[in-house]
């Protein structure tokens, strides 16, 4: 009898220990190896020497670390605050009461930039707001601007040009999400107050806006988190440049620990943005601990 | 808010065509000589259209390459992740662990690692292993990031499948493996098809470990192809939108083929 319950809970756990062990092997070991870097001076790289929690101060005394922490931080709340509006004008576009074919037809094709990988984004947005590009070649004919500006190249324009370029890319996902949240709401809850006299805005806002309060909120954590550790985009629109306009901390990182070798330094700021991330994912994961209990 | 129907086609027709000019535009590119991509006054649309850089990029063996090497990445890790997240998802819906609760949180903890943090100890551990430079080193990589949600998107999925048809298997004498296999899983195929699409995605798309872990053509993925034409001194810019687009049609196609269940499958484990 009991070595029928130890067989059924081996199998049990045969389930879910391939995905599991993978997890583990492939995340908690090299945590623990980021962390262990961080403590070592990588300066003579062939022999790191234990120094403890220095590279964590020599990152704060870092001018780098600062502007590339403001960029972040400009790159994300910007980014998120435009995915989500457009997302949400899009959703309140497709929820109205149209065909269902054209409906789906739309839906799918606005999901087009969400599908291209940040190399085919990058390049595109890059022909685009290049000096001779299409974007100034408009703003010239029409009169917005009287010679072409080289977005990317400029200090003072480029991260918002990447952010354009990111908004295009994530907007789709937070449309689709706030869509299937407008659907579950009942007609009949709108209908009534319809009836009811309420004008159209007093209906979203009072009735539809606080009914996907729980998956806004999802999609706007979920946002953050994924903008807050964009890397591909800003490397291959920018590189960071010019002079540090658009440097972010991963792209940061990653100069640190590929071009630089500066092992430690680079895994000291990584652990600084994991605690950064731990604080916006305190949020998501009570909700998903309320769900799970 | 309602407007009326009129208003609404024509919001979402200019809306929808603003968000695909820069698409447009890339296939525009595609079609014309190099020396006409800034030419002033800009043509919208070539005066001579031509499929050069296609052929061009058909020509090059190198290219070929690279759409061999992301196919090989991509598809071994949506089989990994297929198979292991399945299990793992019926696992988590249908019995309780010790601990539990804190595997699932462990799993979404794991979504919001900064990719850059990984990167440092993938290399030192993939170049000391010699798999530096190797297909196994990036389906490695991409596996890892791509099963914590691959798992919570099949487990969300499986939790929505009566238990009654486990319960009716276990009566008919089946194994948990057989229930798993032959009741639980036909079921599942819209969910699982949802999840593959989105491992696909994501290795198919991915830059990072691309760059990090690989250095010439024998395992170097497409996207970095498109990275390197990009960065070389003069750019040509129709052959690398001819690749963009080549690129990225692949996903398009699956996409537009299964997208019902992969909005679904996306959409049905959040919105609750």
């Amino acid at each position: 009898m009991k070595k029928s319950i130890l067989k059924e809970r081996a199998i049990k756990i045969s389930f879910i220990l391939p995905a599991m062990s993978v997890l583990i092997l492939l995340t908690i070991y090299p945590l623990y190896l980021v962390i262990e870097m961080s403590l070592f001076d990588f300066q003579d790289y062939g022999n790191p020497v234990f120094s403890g929690i220095e590279n964590y101060i020599l990152v704060f005394k870092d001018s780098i670390f600062w502007i590339a922490l403001r960029n972040t931080l400009l790159f994300t709340i910007l980014s998120v605050t435009l995915v989500i509006i457009t997302g949400m004008i899009f959703a309140i576009l497709l929820n109205q009461k149209i065909n269902q074919k054209v409906r789906s037809f739309f839906r799918s094709i606005v999901m087009f930039p969400w599908l291209l990988s940040s190399a085919v984004v990058g390049s595109i947005w890059v022909l685009l707001l290049s000096p001779f590009g299409l974007v100034n070649v408009i703003l010239v004919n029409s009169g917005i601007l009287e010679s072409g500006i080289p977005w990317l190249s400029d200090e003072r324009f480029a991260l918002f040009g990447v952010i354009l370029a990111n908004v295009w890319r994530g907007f789709p996902f937070a449309m689709l999400m706030i869509l299937a949240a407008f659907q579950t709401i009942p007609e009949d809850t709108l209908e009534a107050a319809e009836v009811d006299g309420a004008t159209q805005l007093k209906r979203f806002f009072l009735i539809s806006l606080p009914q996907i309060k729980g998956i806004l909120l999802t999609v706007t954590t979920l946002e953050l988190i994924w903008t807050f550790r964009t890397f591909d985009l800003i490397y291959i629109m920018t590189g960071g440049g010019p002079v540090n306009s658009t440097e972010i901390l991963s792209t940061y990182v990653y100069f640190k620990a590929f071009q630089n070798l500066d092992f430690g330094f680079a895994s000291a700021i990584s652990i600084y943005m994991l605690i950064f991330m731990l604080i916006f994912a305190v949020f998501y994961v009570r909700a998903i601990i309320r769900r799970e209990d | 808010m309602k407007l009326k129907p009129l208003s609404i086609y024509v919001c979402l027709t200019l809306g929808t065509l603003l968000i695909l000019s820069p698409i447009i535009w890339m296939f525009l590119i595609s079609i014309r000589d190099n020396v006409d991509v800034f030419r002033l006054p800009l043509q919208i649309i070539p005066d001579e259209p031509n499929i050069q850089a296609y052929i061009q990029i058909f020509n090059n063996s190198d290219m070929f390459q690279l759409f061999i090497n992301s196919y090989i990445i991509a598809l071994s890790v949506t089989c990994i992740c297929v198979l292991f997240a399945a299990l793992a998802g019926f696992g988590l819906s249908r019995f309780s662990y010790k601990g539990k609760k804190y595997l699932v949180i462990y799993t979404l903890l794991t979504q919001m690692f900064p990719m850059v943090l990984l990167a440092i100890p993938y290399f030192l551990v993939i170049s000391s292993l010699g798999l530096y430079n190797s297909y196994i080193a990036l389906i490695i990589a991409y596996t890892s990031f791509a099963l914590p949600f691959a798992i919570l998107m099949m487990r969300d999925f499986m939790n929505s499948i009566p238990r009654e048809l486990d319960d009716a298997a276990k009566i008919d004498g089946c194994g948990l493996y057989r229930t798993f296999f032959s009741v639980i899983l036909p079921p599942s195929l819209p969910g699982l098809i949802a999840m593959a699409i989105y491992t696909f995605i994501l290795a198919w798309n991915e830059y990072l470990f691309a760059i990090v872990l690989t250095q010439n053509n024998n395992a170097r993925p497409l996207t970095v192809g498109i990275g390197m034409l990009m960065g070389e001194f003069t750019t040509e810019w129709n052959q690398l939108m001819a690749l963009s687009i080549l690129g990225s049609l692949p996903l398009i196609i699956v996409f537009l083929f299964i997208q019902r269940y992969f909005l679904q499958g996306l959409t049905s484990g959040s919105v609750k």
